[in-house]
C-alpha cells in the first residue's frame, strides 16, 4: 500500500472511531455503573484488525484516544482509556490470529472483557484499594452484552468494505 | 522497518508514562470522631505519604475539638458558657473564632429578620431536644421567651474583640451555625497548611469537599428523603458539587415525640417558641461557605419556602433545595441541570 | 468449524451466568449494609459483619474513669444494653439494623453505626 493512500485512509478511520466516540459520550449512561458502556468505537478496530493489520489499529486506536481525552474528558480518563485499549487490542489481536474472521463476534466479548479489566485494574491502581472489584461482576456482564453487539456490527461492516 | 521501530519507541515510552502514572497510588486516611454534638466524618485523599495524610486528618480533627471547646452549649466551661455567664455584667474578650461567628450570626439575624436567632439558647435548653429530658414545655415557660429579638442585645465591639449582652435575660446558642464554622474552619486547615486538594467533610450531614473527587469528577451528595433520612440507597436528590458545601436543617433530624403522639424537631422559631412548622421537612443550602449555608437553612426552614426564595433571590451564590412535609421536591434556579 | 462455533458460545454463556451469579450472590450478602463499625475516641476498635451472627454475643468497651458501654450483637443488630453514662441516650436508642439511626454516646464518646458498603448511591450524605 502506497504510504500517501495509507496515511489518508488511517486518518479517515481515526476521524470515525473518533465521532463515534464523542457522539456516544453524548448518551446518557444506560445504568448507573461507572465503566459500563457501548464501546461502539471498537467496531472500527475489529475493521482495522481484519481489514489491516494490529499495528494500523493499534495507530488509530491510540490517536483516537489522545484525542478523545483532549476533546471528551480530563487525563483521568485518558489513562482509563489507554489501558483498557490496549488491553482490548493486545487479547483481540492475539485471538484474531488464532481463530480467524469467522469468529469475530467471540473475539469482540473477549476484547470488550480485556478492556473492562484493564479499566478496573488501572482504577484500583490509581485509588490503591481493591474496592472497585465490586463492580466487577457487572462490568463482564455488559462486556459479553456490549462486545457481543459491537462484534456482530464489524461482522457485517467489514465485507461491504473494499480492501486496503 | 525503520517506521516500524519509531513506532516501537513510541508505543514502549506511552505504556511506561501510563504505568509510571498508575504506580502513584492515590492514598486516603479517614477519620470518624463525636464532637460538636454530631458524628464528624474526615475523608482526604492524596498523592503523598500515608502519615501527611493522617496528620492532615489529625490536625483536621484537632481543630474541631478545639471548636467544640469554644462553641458547646453544654460544655461549663466552654467559651460561649462563659461568655453566657459574664457578658451582661461586662464585655468580655473572645477569641477571633467566637467573634467571626458571633458577627455573622447577627448579621444573618439581621437578615433573616430572626428567622436565624443565635440568642435562643434559653428556649432551647427548655425544650431540652436531643438530650433525656426533651418535654413540651407550659405556655408560662415558652411566654418570656419569645418574640424578644434579643440578638438585637449582642454588641460587638471590634477594635477590643469584646462581646457585652444589654440585658440579661437571654443566652446565646451557636448549635445552627457553628458547625458550618467548622467545617470551614476544618477544610481551610486542611488545603493551607497540608496542601490536601481531594476530600470530603461530613459534620453529621453538613458537607463540604475540597477540590474534585478523586477520580476528576464531581462529588454526588445525597439529599436525604424525609422517609427514609439515612437510607444510603434512596436519597431524594443528588447533587454533584466540586469544592463547595450542602448543609440540611431537616425536621426528621433531632426530634422527639410526645406523649400525644406529636412530633417535635429540634429548629426552633424564635417568635412562637415552638419547633417552625411551615411545611418543609428539609431545606438544603448550596454555596461555598457552610458557616453561611448552615445559618441559612435553618433560616430558610423557619421562613417557609416562599419566604426563603426571597431571602435567598437577594444574595449571591447561593442556591437551595427544599422538601415539603408531603415529599415534594423544588429548587432554586441553580440546581436545575446539576 | 461448528464445533469450535459452539464452543465459543459455550464459553462466552459460562462468563455470562457466572457473572450473573456473583452479582446475584453480592447483592444478597451486601444488601442494606450489615456491617457495624464500633467507634470509640474517633478510633474504630471493632467491625462487626451483623449477617454472619448466629449466636448473640456480648462485649464491654471500657474508657477513662471506669466509664463503660456494654454491648449485645445480635444476629442482623446491634446494641448498647447497659452504660455508665448519666444521660442512657444509647441504651434507649435500642437496636439497629440499618443505617437510618446511629447509636451514640457522648459522654463515653462511642459510636455504633451500620455502614453501607459499595452499593451506595452517593460520596456524601446531607440529612
Amino acid at each position: 500500500m502506497k504510504s500517501v493512500k495509507k496515511l489518508t485512509t488511517l486518518a479517515l478511520f481515526t476521524t470515525i472511531s473518533l465521532t463515534i466516540f464523542l457522539l456516544e459520550a453524548l448518551i446518557p449512561p444506560l445504568v448507573p455503573i461507572p465503566g459500563v458502556k457501548l464501546g461502539l468505537a471498537n467496531i472500527v478496530t475489529l475493521i482495522l484488525l481484519v481489514k489491516t493489520n494490529w499495528k494500523d489499529a493499534l495507530l488509530v486506536l491510540i490517536a483516537r484516544i489522545i484525542l478523545g481525552s483532549i476533546f471528551a474528558g480530563q487525563m483521568m480518563s485518558f489513562l482509563y482509556s489507554i489501558a483498557g485499549g490496549l488491553a482490548c487490542l493486545l487479547v483481540m489481536a492475539v485471538f484474531y490470529r488464532l481463530l480467524g474472521k469467522r469468529l469475530l463476534w467471540f473475539i469482540s466479548i473477549l476484547g470488550a472483557l480485556a478492556h473492562n479489566t484493564g479499566q478496573l485494574l488501572t482504577a484500583a491502581a490509581v485509588l490503591g484499594s481493591g474496592y472497585v472489584f465490586y463492580y466487577y461482576p457487572y462490568l463482564i456482564l455488559s462486556g459479553v452484552i456490549t462486545g457481543l453487539f459491537t462484534g456482530l456490527i464489524a461482522a457485517l461492516l467489514y465485507p461491504r468494505l473494499p480492501d486496503m | 522497518m525503520k517506521r516500524t521501530t519509531y513506532f516501537a519507541a513510541a508505543c514502549a515510552l506511552l505504556f511506561l508514562c501510563v504505568f509510571s502514572s498508575g504506580c502513584t497510588p492515590m492514598r486516603s486516611a479517614a477519620r470518624t470522631d463525636l464532637l460538636l454534638g454530631t458524628i464528624i466524618d474526615i475523608t482526604i485523599y492524596g498523592r503523598t505519604s500515608q502519615e501527611t495524610l493522617d496528620a492532615a486528618a489529625d490536625a483536621a480533627m484537632a481543630r474541631a475539638k478545639e471548636l467544640e471547646q469554644i462553641f458547646s452549649a453544654t460544655l461549663e466551661d466552654s467559651e460561649l458558657s462563659y461568655v453566657n455567664q459574664n457578658a451582661a455584667n461586662a464585655p468580655v474578650t473572645v477569641s477571633r473564632d467566637m467573634y467571626t461567628v458571633l458577627e455573622r450570626s447577627l448579621y444573618f439575624a439581621h437578615l433573616s429578620d430572626g428567622a436565624f436567632d443565635p440568642t435562643l439558647g434559653r428556649l432551647i435548653k427548655l425544650w431540652g431536644i436531643g438530650t433525656k429530658n426533651a418535654a413540651v414545655p407550659s405556655e408560662d415557660e415558652i411566654q418570656p421567651l419569645i418574640g424578644q429579638k434579643n440578638y438585637e442585645h449582642v454588641v460587638l465591639n471590634e477594635t477590643a474583640q469584646t462581646v457585652s449582652f444589654t440585658t440579661d435575660n437571654f443566652e446565646l446558642d451557636l448549635g445552627a451555625i457553628a458547625k458550618g464554622y467548622a467545617a470551614d474552619e476544618m477544610k481551610k486547615l486542611l488545603t493551607d497548611d497540608y496542601n490536601i486538594t481531594c476530600g470530603l467533610l461530613n459534620l453529621g450531614g453538613n458537607v463540604i469537599t475540597i477540590g474534585e473527587r478523586y477520580d476528576g469528577g464531581p462529588w454526588s451528595i445525597g439529599i436525604a428523603d424525609l422517609q427514609a433520612p439515612q437510607d444510603t440507597a434512596n436519597p431524594a436528590l443528588i447533587l454533584e458539587i466540586t469544592d463547595e458545601t450542602i448543609v440540611t436543617s431537616g425536621n426528621y433530624q433531632r426530634c422527639f415525640t410526645a406523649p400525644d403522639g406529636t412530633l417535635y424537631h429540634h429548629i426552633l422559631d424564635g417568635n412562637t417558641g415552638f419547633p417552625a412548622d411551615t411545611g418543609l421537612a428539609s431545606v438544603s443550602i448550596l454555596t461555598d461557605c457552610s458557616m453561611d449555608a448552615d445559618a441559612l437553612s435553618t433560616a430558610a426552614f423557619v421562613l417557609g419556602e416562599q419566604k426563603a426564595r426571597a431571602l435567598l433571590s437577594r444574595l449571591d451564590g447561593i442556591d437551595a433545595v427544599f422538601i415539603d412535609t408531603q415529599g415534594q421536591i423544588t429548587t432554586t434556579a441553580g440546581i436545575d441541570g446539576r | 468449524m461448528r464445533k469450535k462455533i459452539i464452543l465459543c458460545i459455550l464459553i462466552v454463556c459460562i462468563i455470562a451466568a457466572a457473572s450473573v451469579a456473583a452479582i446475584i450472590y453480592q447483592s444478597h450478602a451486601g444488601r442494606g449494609g450489615t456491617i457495624a463499625k464500633v467507634y470509640q475516641n474517633g478510633q474504630c476498635i471493632r467491625t462487626i459483619d451483623l449477617s454472619a451472627v448466629s449466636q448473640p454475643w456480648e462485649f464491654t468497651i471500657t474508657g477513662a474513669d471506669g466509664a463503660y458501654n456494654t454491648v449485645r450483637v445480635e444476629p442482623g443488630r446491634i446494641a448498647i444494653i447497659d452504660a455508665s453514662c448519666p444521660d442512657g441516650i444509647c441504651v434507649d436508642t435500642g437496636y439497629i439494623s440499618d443505617g437510618l439511626k446511629p447509636i451514640t454516646c457522648l459522654p463515653n464518646k462511642v459510636i455504633i453505626r451500620i455502614e453501607g458498603g459499595p452499593g451506595s448511591a452517593a460520596d456524601g450524605w446531607s440529612v
